[in-house]
């Protein structure tokens, strides 16, 4: 898996500075001036295709070696990434419609959970600290320094 | 020992709750206003706007014994703060405070909509402070010696402003009334407009008379004309366009506006706090000596008329502004 | 003349001032250790209780909260990897791994005694130099600013650690994010894809947070299984943390940020966030042991820290002597003294010599404030590291979030986190270096908005970009610099090849 990253993120960055070089064309053809909004970005997009195709054939000799892959030496735990990004976009999708209160509430203590090893975990402990942190934060903010959390259902 | 650590977080748990819910629920279910009226202003904080929105705020918190937090919601000429105001709540806790150059992003075609889309709860400050200036090296010192030279030199004078912005309107209405071919650059905001001028980089600008007293008093900077109806009285020695021949008023109001749905009666108790705050004394004071505005009173009706004026004024250089773009 | 300057050092020597000027330091590090409170919001929130005092009190007020507030940035920073303000951007950078390694006291100990002396000589500066430099500073114009950002673009080279190509593509990716909303001077909706929220761009705020905090959080997470210490010890300190060995041989560091840090601050426009990153890259530049950068080596925070508490006298530079604020903070330090009817400009030193001799004994006083409290705190600050990691990231990640939404009022802004965070993990896994990408938004508009301005100006020839001597010798320097580079990396891959 890690001899390919490289190549596929040299191929992946051909595409996006190649999509990105046509947007700026089209952005480019909006204007008089050749000197408008669409300059710089063709400039930085050609610049970047021109960098992607050297890391994809730095990429593709990597690829193509045949050294063995360095064990890591511990199960890398992608589950619980996408489990933690799951937990984050439904706290900011949340977060105006329920409010921050209730959202931080469950959002901290879920990713205590997520974040603690099964034998260490302490559900009513972890509970009080989340619920006391949240409320704190939320007095603090709106009283003193007048940022406005949402308040949502409450 | 662990039982009575038990028993008081779960009674500090829940005395906070309580007092949570006795402050967040009484949002309108009593007289308005009952809780926090947001003031929006769509420009970054610092800046004579922003500083206006809180000279107010502070004058109007007494008249309606609540708080009126400043909000700054900046980016793309105030449009995103002017979209919040206008997508939110009509329920009279959030207002836009903001001033002529609101509709400029209609005018120039940025948005799609006026200051209609609002609910005007009246005017509180005018600023009749904008001057023409130059430097003391650019081989005119009165507006005349300015378009006689302008007329010789046929877009070779610059004038610094801010594309799509109200210098850059001055500066087409400039040309038009003139009837000369000025070198339109842009330059930015205000002070990289000063630090132009002041470094020679540009030969003539827009900009408010408190931003530059220090430079005019040195003669750094000569005043070619001041863009409204008459001389103002904090500063009466510097003429005005009209005075000299120039059909040019560019001056600045301020107000504050509601979502367009707001109900009448609490834009109204909104607005004749407004007015108290206006007639205060040290309000007047501070709004003289910070920025050289003149506190003036107007009320939802008045305002919205007057922005339509206005309005109609600025919209008459639409072609030369959208051509420019 | 020194009866004024008399004048002006009794005239804060007031116990209600000293203790104005005590709350507002303590206030700015707060705010300026916690990320989506910026030195900007502190300042903006405390202008309005400025209204009805003495000038002096006000201002010494606001210098005071500005002094805390840059070099607050360094306590999360360090400890947390989120930087408190984009000015301590590049303190994460070595602050951080130091911290992990346990010499968090050693970190926070440096860091505070060069924000303190950066401070102190641009002070000096300001108060002997400021009117000569501010003419010099009236000179650069669209130009010479092209000129600064164009040199500054070619410090991401060593930025990148291992490998330029991925450290231009970072910066490209930067310089990119950064066309996203409304363009400058003609106002064109770019890259938005019809997202009305994506019209301002990016916030600065919450992409940091995002592309740091987060990305370590989800770093942490991943590693959840590794055997190793999840707390990290906290460790005991004497003093200010660090010894005189630790120090041995930062001078040169020391003193080049700080010229770097009041050079940029005295030019309007650039600021705290832009000069951090460029000490940083011109230190690591100049360094013997390059490599070692960002395994957490002193040199970097004192980079960093040094720099951006210059850039706090330099942008007092043109704000005092010509009414030309440097930076968003400094404009509402002008609002500060536009309330009291002082327009400060060409006469300020003139006609308010009294006051300006006060502000100028504020700096130092709330400097030396700002030292006190900070080493009282480090003991304290310390402690957060004691705080297990399964609970400090969690709540790290609430406070992320309440800063992302506390920069706009928006909860764009925290999807817009948290899209980073994803960003910024993705980096890490496929080994992009992330400091350039900072570098490349940030230099983004300051490129693109001087180098049409310059163009329009001259109608489209690049004739005044040579002429201008300013700008001439940053193209140079530039030049130069990119051929050093790509020197090195050659030789770099030779080396690599041999040993294979």
């Amino acid at each position: 898996m890690n001899k390919y990253k490289d190549l596929v993120s040299g191929i992946c960055g051909l595409i996006f500075s190649a999509g990105m070089f046509f947007m700026s064309i089209q952005i480019a053809s909006q204007e008089d001036s050749w000197i408008g909004a669409g300059f710089l970005p063709e400039i930085a997009s050609v610049i970047m295709f021109i960098t992607f195709c050297f890391i994809t054939y730095r990429g593709a000799k990597e690829a193509k070696s045949q050294e063995p892959e360095k064990d890591p030496g511990y199960k890398s735990n992608y589950k619980g990434v996408v489990i933690m990004l799951v937990f984050l976009i439904a706290y900011a999708a949340l977060l105006r419609s329920v409010g921050f209160i209730i959202t931080s509430i469950v959002f901290l203590y879920a990713a205590i959970y997520l974040m603690t090893k099964k034998e260490n975990f302490k559900p009513v402990k972890y509970g009080i600290i989340t619920v006391v942190l949240v409320v704190f934060v939320d007095v603090v903010f709106t009283e003193v320094f007048g940022i406005r959390l949402p308040g949502g259902i409450l | 020992m662990k039982k009575t650590m038990k028993k008081a977080a779960a009674g500090l748990l829940a005395v906070s709750m309580a007092a949570l819910m006795a402050t967040g629920c009484s949002k309108g279910e009593e007289v308005y206003p009952s809780d926090a009226v947001q003031m929006i202003v769509p420009v970054g904080a610092g800046g004579d706007t922003d500083s206006n929105a809180r000279l107010l705020a502070q004058y109007m918190e007494p008249e309606l014994d609540v708080s009126i937090p400043i909000v700054n919601v900046s980016g793309s000429s105030g449009t995103i703060g002017m979209e919040q105001v206008r997508t939110s709540d009509p329920d009279g806790y959030t207002c836009l405070f903001y001033h002529t150059e609101a509709m400029l992003p209609e005018i120039s075609g940025l948005i799609d909509y006026q200051l209609d889309e609002f609910k005007m709860a009246g005017v509180c400050l005018q600023a009749n402070t904008t001057l023409l200036v130059t430097h003391n090296d650019s081989g005119f010192s009165t507006l005349d010696e300015f378009i006689e030279q302008a007329k010789a030199n046929p877009g070779k004078i610059e004038f610094g402003m801010a594309v799509g912005g109200y210098p850059q309107l001055i500066g087409l209405a400039l040309e038009k009334e003139a009837g000369i071919d000025l070198n339109l650059v842009d330059i930015g905001g205000n002070a990289d407009k000063i630090a132009a001028l002041a470094g020679h980089n540009t030969d003539i600008i827009n900009v408010e008379y408190a931003l530059v007293k220090d430079y005019l008093s040195t003669g750094e900077f000569i005043p070619l004309a001041l863009l409204s109806a008459e001389r103002n009285p904090l500063f009466d020695d510097i003429p005005t366009a009209k005075e000299q021949g120039l059909n040019m008023e560019f001056g600045k109001f301020f107000f504050v506006a509601f979502p367009k749905e707001t109900p009448d009666e609490i834009v109204d108790t909104f607005s004749a706090a407004m007015e108290k705050a206006v007639a205060n004394e040290e309000f007047v004071k501070a709004a003289q000596d910070s920025y050289a505005l003149t506190p003036v009173y107007m009320n939802p009706e008045e305002a919205t008329t007057y922005a339509q004026e206005i309005y109609e004024q600025l919209n008459s250089y639409k072609d030369l502004f959208t051509a420019a773009q | 003349m020194s009866s004024e300057i008399i004048a002006g050092i009794l005239s804060i020597c007031d116990i209600k001032i000293m203790l104005l000027m005590l709350m507002g330091t303590i206030m700015g590090i707060i705010v300026g250790a916690i990320p989506g409170l910026s030195v900007t919001m502190g300042v903006a929130l405390f202008l309005p209780l400025t209204f009805g005092m003495e000038p002096v009190a006000g201002l010494s007020l606001l210098v005071s909260l500005y002094i805390g507030g840059t070099s607050g940035g360094l306590i999360s920073a360090i400890l947390l990897k989120m930087p408190g303000t984009a000015s301590s951007v590049a303190t994460t950078f070595d602050g951080y791994p130091m911290a992990q390694k346990g010499e968090a006291p050693k970190a926070l100990g440096v860091g505070i005694v060069c924000s303190f002396f950066g401070g102190l000589v641009s002070y000096i500066v300001l108060m002997f130099l400021a009117p000569a430099i501010a003419k010099v500073a009236l000179q650069f114009s669209a130009y010479e600013y092209f000129g600064i950002a164009l040199f500054s673009m070619t410090m991401i080279a060593s930025l990148a650690s291992d490998s330029v190509a991925k450290g231009i593509i970072a910066a490209m990716l930067g310089m990119t994010l950064s066309f996203v909303g409304i363009a400058p001077i003609t106002s064109l909706t770019r890259f938005t894809f019809g997202v009305t929220d994506l019209n301002a761009g990016f916030n600065i705020l919450p992409m940091l947070i995002g592309l740091f905090a987060v990305a370590e959080v989800l770093t942490a997470i991943e590693e959840k299984f590794k055997k190793q210490n999840l707390e990290v010890r906290a460790c005991k300190i004497k003093g200010f943390g660090f010894t005189r060995e630790d120090i041995k041989g930062q001078g040169f560091n020391f003193w080049v940020s700080v010229a770097i840090g009041t050079g940029i601050g005295i030019l309007p426009g650039l600021g705290g966030s832009v000069c951090n990153i460029i000490a940083y890259s011109v230190v690591k530049n100049h360094s013997k042991y390059p490599e070692k950068f960002g395994t957490g080596v002193v040199d970097g925070i004192v980079a960093s820290e040094s720099s951006n508490n210059a850039c706090t006298g330099g942008a007092l530079v043109p704000l005092l002597t010509l009414g030309l604020p440097g930076d968003n903070t400094t404009a509402l330090i002008l609002a500060g003294f536009m309330i009291h009817g002082i327009t400060p400009g060409p006469l300020l030193f003139r006609s308010e010599a009294v006051l300006v001799y006060g502000i100028f004994a504020a700096l130092i006083v709330a400097n030396i404030m700002m030292l006190i409290v900070e080493y009282v705190g480090i003991r304290a600050f310390i402690r957060i590291l004691s705080v297990p990691k399964n609970l400090l990231l969690p709540i790290v990640c609430v406070f992320c979030v309440v800063g992302a939404f506390g920069t706009n009022n928006r909860v764009f802004d925290v999807a817009a986190m948290v899209v980073f965070g994803v960003i910024g993990y993705g980096m890490k896994k496929l080994n992009y270096p992330q400091p350039p990408l900072i570098l490349g938004f940030i230099l983004g508009p300051i490129l693109e908005t001087n180098l049409r301005r310059g163009l329009m100006r001259s109608q489209g020839s690049f004739i005044p970009f040579l002429t201008s001597p300013i700008c001439c010798v940053f193209l140079i320097i530039a030049v130069f610099t990119l051929a050093m580079t790509i020197r090195k990396e050659v030789l770099r891959m030779k080396a690599q090849k041999a040993a294979a």
